[in-house]
């Protein structure tokens, strides 16, 4: 899978959107990404619905794979790291185990969010947990919206847009940008995406396997698109 | 054991006469054998199928001696009722109980403790019924399992289950009979086979012949007004009230629940005194049966309705019954028009009303469907593996099953006859270890196998899987509800996600305007905005072929024959389809070119139904492509499909019989319709019977919602980490089998290499091809990547907004 990166300007700041559903911001040396939902399957498959196991590893992987391409000093998971609250003995934290060894350099930080609360974290995987991360001009948070401490990056919606048009039809995750808080595309492969409806001024780019587009036409106006 | 000559006494003191087909029933019950009976409605087959086993009862404190299963739970209390005033008038002692998802707690919990000696149920609540392990002595006494309007559950899931559960009932209850009931089918005698089981010939018992049915045409005036597309027909309104106004009562049947509301809406308008309701699917049980009521009562003289009022609800004749739009089947006409005069000795008549002047020649062509005898045949489903899932699991509840018993019962129906030891062994790898691929499910556990019997340790797992069983049926529905409070309806969840708030769209008779959705709620005040959105989604059946067949002989016999109205209004509409053109005809593909603004245009017409032609139109589609660079748009409908592009070849023979060649039809057209995306829609109805996606309910816990995913999901996260999933394989030969109606398609293109092909350049759009046009949706054939589909709608949408927000046109 070749990856794509779009540059664009945050709150003054260069950023750049990834299109396996990341955040860099090289000024902070901060790579940030959202609801990664790791055990979601094994959640499931203990209350007896099979989906198969595997997407954990492919999202260690690909955070693994971010980490090495960015090289950045922290990565910070703006809430919902884990799907289910973690009693400790869940088969997916060796893989996460693994990941943290493999970049001891880099802090793990993450904003808690509503999916991660009540969990108690093995210590070993030297994660650094608050309700938000500070680091103007940003703060990085889990909850959408206007925050006092910066203009916020945070995740939680999962936001995707409806494409429609010349007999066509897509569902795309997106990065929304707003005028004082940008939500990130939920990066955990098995995440669904709720439909979100930008308004004036906002900025939706596209993220599909190998490019982040803009859709300048879901800013334009007031509402989402024709149909 | 009631003496037979009660039985006619009963019959003489209520003044009616017991029928031969009556009296052969119950003798063929008498002897122990199964079998089915068939009759048109309002014979009296009910009562042909109850007073055999009723005629046995012995004590009021019986167990179990009759199932009754019905696939609508709106006819279960009808029913019933039905049934108990037998019992009381024979003074029999039975009670006659109802069990569906629609009963209260209360009575539920009664029916766990004991179950009456007879039950009337839905194929799902006796599913549910036969999980409970502490009930299963009760079955044993089982004598009777009757299956009414077995046509409306033939042909899908939910006749595979009622299979399932036949076979289980019949090892519970060695010598059980089992007894159908159906409306005439063109596949009656398998139709008897799948519901009785393979090893014995079941009995057939034919009723009366039906009263002759005549089929009459409401005919524009001219006809050379009259549109050459549409779907509607609210042109013939003004005609349509004077009918109504003509007779006492009145039965509007439309295809769609769109056309339905519309036409409610019309006739309202222009007679505003006249005592009228609408009737379909989506409305609140309430106010359906308000309908039903107010027609069996005679304070309604007119109801619009759906295929809602096809079956069942019991009510008196009607005096009249109109059918708009063409009835793409011709069953479906004759049990429509049945509704009407059941009076001895008169026969039905049904009012048709064409959309649009092709419609009249479909009138003609049932006409002469019906007179020949030829009725559609409804194909019986084989190895839904989702469906054998659930039922293993629903089985497993009990805690009191082999597999091997399982296995063994399985394959006495005719669903699961062929299934193969690597399927069985799938399924049970499926519910015990979570999937064939073993490594991929750790921590799995939702049945497994203690000294050889199957059970569910997980209570929270198995009160799961007993809310899901009864989900075979639904679709994701929203309700709608008022802001001020009071629900109207349900409605696909599909169609409201279409909407945004200040949209409006006609309901339950109204003009509604969309305030906001939440918890699968949609939340509407009344009135009418400008943006009113015309249609909603809904199944339009195609032209079964049948009717396709007699169709198209109609057309090109061309003029019209003796009393050929229809065929006589359409005359000069034929004759310039011919003058400009040819005539399709049986064993002659005709296929017409021109040129408009729009670009080349290709009009082929097959006449094999709209499913078919959707196939057929993606695999010549996509052949073209592959042979020289072309974007094009196709549209389908019942009688042919378009292919539009900026540049197209004339169309010669060659090229043609090279694009509609049935060699490799299969992987042209899984190449062809992106049959993945396809069949990860098809998936939703799969993973909710096979148990992988769970719908929350109203007070889900917080650990409900932690298993929640959507089925496109679950589809991907299984296609990616174990691609043998034959859940995953069975959603795409749903999409082939039943979605593309690849047998049809395929059938068509054997009949096209066989026969002739007409070729003929056109100045303009022919009277064939104008619906087609007309009907554009653009479905466009695609090589291109996510990626490149993106840039292109972006770019195009931004357009779009760019020319100010006039409303967009839609094709219709």
């Amino acid at each position: 899978m070749s990856a794509a990166a779009l540059p664009v300007t945050v709150s003054g700041e260069p950023v750049m959107l990834d299109s396996r559903r990341a955040l860099y911001w090289p000024g902070g040396g901060v790579l940030a990404i959202a609801d990664v939902h790791l055990g979601k399957g094994e959640a499931f498959r203990r209350r007896g619905v099979a989906v198969p196991s595997g997407h954990t590893q492919a999202d260690c992987d690909a955070i693994d794979a971010l980490l090495r391409d960015y090289r950045p000093a922290r990565l910070i998971v703006c809430g919902d790291l884990l799907h289910a609250p973690a009693r400790g003995d869940e088969a997916w934290l060796d893989a996460f185990r693994t990941l943290r060894r493999t970049h001891a350099d880099v802090a793990f930080e993450m904003a808690v969010g509503n999916h991660d609360r009540g969990s108690r974290l093995p210590a070993d995987l030297g994660l650094d947990c608050h309700s938000e991360r500070v680091a103007a001009p940003f703060v990085f948070t889990h909850e959408p919206g206007a925050h006092g401490a910066g203009h916020a990056i945070c995740g939680h919606l999962h936001p995707v847009v409806r494409l429609r048009g010349m007999g066509d039809n897509l569902r795309m995750p997106v990065f929304w940008l707003r005028r004082d808080h940008a939500v990130l595309p939920a990066f955990g492969s098995f995440t669904g995406g709720a439909e979100v409806t930008p308004e004036a001024g906002d900025q939706v780019f596209a993220v599909s396997d190998r490019a982040v587009q803009p859709l300048p036409h879901l800013s334009a106006r007031s509402s989402s698109c024709a149909s | 054991m009631l003496d037979p000559g009660a039985l006619d006494a009963w019959f003489a003191r209520e003044g009616r006469e017991v029928l031969p087909f009556q009296r052969q029933a119950w003798d063929a019950y008498a002897r122990g054998v199964s079998g089915l009976i068939h009759a048109p409605t309002g014979q009296g087959k009910t009562l042909a199928a109850w007073l055999g086993p009723l005629r046995e009862a012995e004590a009021a404190d019986e167990p179990l001696r009759v199932l009754w299963i019905t696939p609508m739970r709106a006819l279960a209390a009808d029913t019933a009722a039905q049934l108990q005033a037998a019992a009381d008038a024979l003074e029999m002692g039975w009670t006659v109980g109802r069990r569906t998802g629609d009963t209260g707690s209360a009575e539920r919990a009664r029916l766990r403790k004991r179950l009456p000696q007879a039950l009337v149920t839905t194929p799902e609540s006796a599913s549910l019924l036969l999980s409970y392990g502490d009930q299963i002595a009760q079955w044993r006494g089982l004598r009777a399992v009757i299956v009414d309007e077995w046509h409306e559950l033939l042909g899908s899931k939910r006749g595979v289950q009622t299979e399932l559960l036949i076979a289980r009932l019949r090892r519970l209850a060695p010598g059980l009979r089992v007894w159908g009931l159906s409306a005439t089918l063109g596949n009656i005698d398998e139709a008897a086979r799948v519901l009785c089981g393979g090893d014995t010939t079941p009995e057939r018992i034919a009723g009366e012949a039906p009263a002759p049915l005549t089929v009459e045409t409401l005919r524009p005036e001219p006809v050379e007004r009259f549109p050459w597309a549409g779907h509607m027909g609210l042109g013939l309104r003004d005609a349509v009230i004077d009918a109504i106004h003509g007779a006492a009562s009145t039965l509007v049947f439309t295809n769609t629940r769109a056309q339905a509301e519309r036409w409610f809406d019309a006739i309202r308008e222009a007679a505003p005194a006249l005592p009228a309701a609408l009737h379909h699917g989506s409305l609140d049980a309430a106010e359906r049966a308000a309908a039903e009521d107010g027609i069996r009562s005679g304070t309604l003289r007119c109801v619009v309705a759906t295929s809602s009022l096809d079956l069942g609800v019991d009510f008196a004749p009607v005096e009249q019954v109109i059918q708009i739009g063409g009835p793409k089947g011709v069953a479906r006409l004759a049990q429509r028009a049945g509704r009407s005069g059941h009076a001895p000795g008169r026969g039905s008549r049904i009012l048709c009303v064409p959309t649009h002047a092709l419609e009249l020649a479909e009138f003609a062509a049932a006409r002469d469907a019906l007179r020949a005898d030829r009725i559609e045949a409804r194909r019986p489903l084989t190895l839904c593996l989702d469906v054998l899932a659930q039922h293993v699991c629903t089985l497993a509840l009990t805690g009191a099953v082999r597999a091997d018993e399982v296995l063994a019962d399985a394959r006495a129906t005719h669903a699961f006859a062929a299934l193969d030891d690597a399927q069985w062994q799938w399924v049970l790898d499926f519910v015990m270890r979570g999937g064939a691929a073993l490594q991929a499910y750790p921590q799995y556990r939702k049945v497994s196998e203690v000294d050889g019997v199957l059970r569910v340790a997980d209570a929270t797992i198995a009160r799961r899987h007993r809310m899901a069983i009864g989900t075979i049926t639904a679709d994701a529905h929203m309700r709608v509800a008022w802001t001020r409070g009071g629900t109207l309806g349900q409605v696909e969840e599909r169609f409201i996600a279409g909407l945004r708030p200040g949209d409006s769209f006609l309901f339950a008779g109204r003009a509604l305007t969309l305030e906001r959705v939440r918890d699968m709620t949609a939340y509407v005040r009344s009135g009418r905005s400008r943006r009113l959105v015309p249609r909603w989604a809904g199944g339009r059946m195609p032209l079964s072929s049948t009717l396709a067949d007699a169709l198209l002989t109609r057309l090109a016999a061309g003029a019209p024959g003796r009393g050929d109205d229809e065929m006589a209004a359409l005359a000069p509409l034929l004759a310039i389809q011919q003058q400009w053109s040819a005539l399709p005809a049986p064993g002659r593909l005709l296929v017409e070119h021109t040129r408009s603004r729009e670009g080349r245009h290709w009009f082929v017409y097959p006449f094999a139904g709209r499913h078919a032609h959707e196939a057929l139109a993606a695999v010549a589609g996509w052949r073209l492509s592959q042979r020289m660079p072309v974007t094009a748009t196709l549209t389908a409908n019942d009688y042919g499909f378009e292919i539009l592009a900026a540049e197209l070849p004339e169309p010669d023979e060659a090229l043609l019989r090279a694009l509609l060649d049935p060699a490799e039809l299969m992987r042209d057209a899984l190449a062809a319709v992106n049959g993945t995306e396809m069949a990860r829609r098809r998936f939703r109805g799969i993973a909710r019977v096979a148990g992988l996606v769970f719908e929350g309910h109203p007070g889900a816990g917080k650990s409900a919602r932690q298993i929640q995913a959507s089925s496109g999901l679950i589809f991907d996260v299984l296609s990616r980490y174990d691609p043998g999933h034959l859940l995953t394989a069975q959603a795409l030969e749903e999409v082939l089998e039943q979605q593309l109606d690849m047998p049809r398609a395929r059938a068509a293109l054997v009949a096209i290499a066989d026969g002739a092909v007409a070729v003929r350049a056109t100045p303009r759009l022919t009277p064939l091809a104008f619906p087609l046009w007309a009907e554009r949706i653009g479905s466009r054939v695609s090589s291109e990547d996510v990626a490149t589909r993106v840039a292109r709608m972006a770019e195009q949408l931004a357009r779009a907004a760019d020319r100010r927000r006039t409303p967009v046109r839609r094709a219709s």
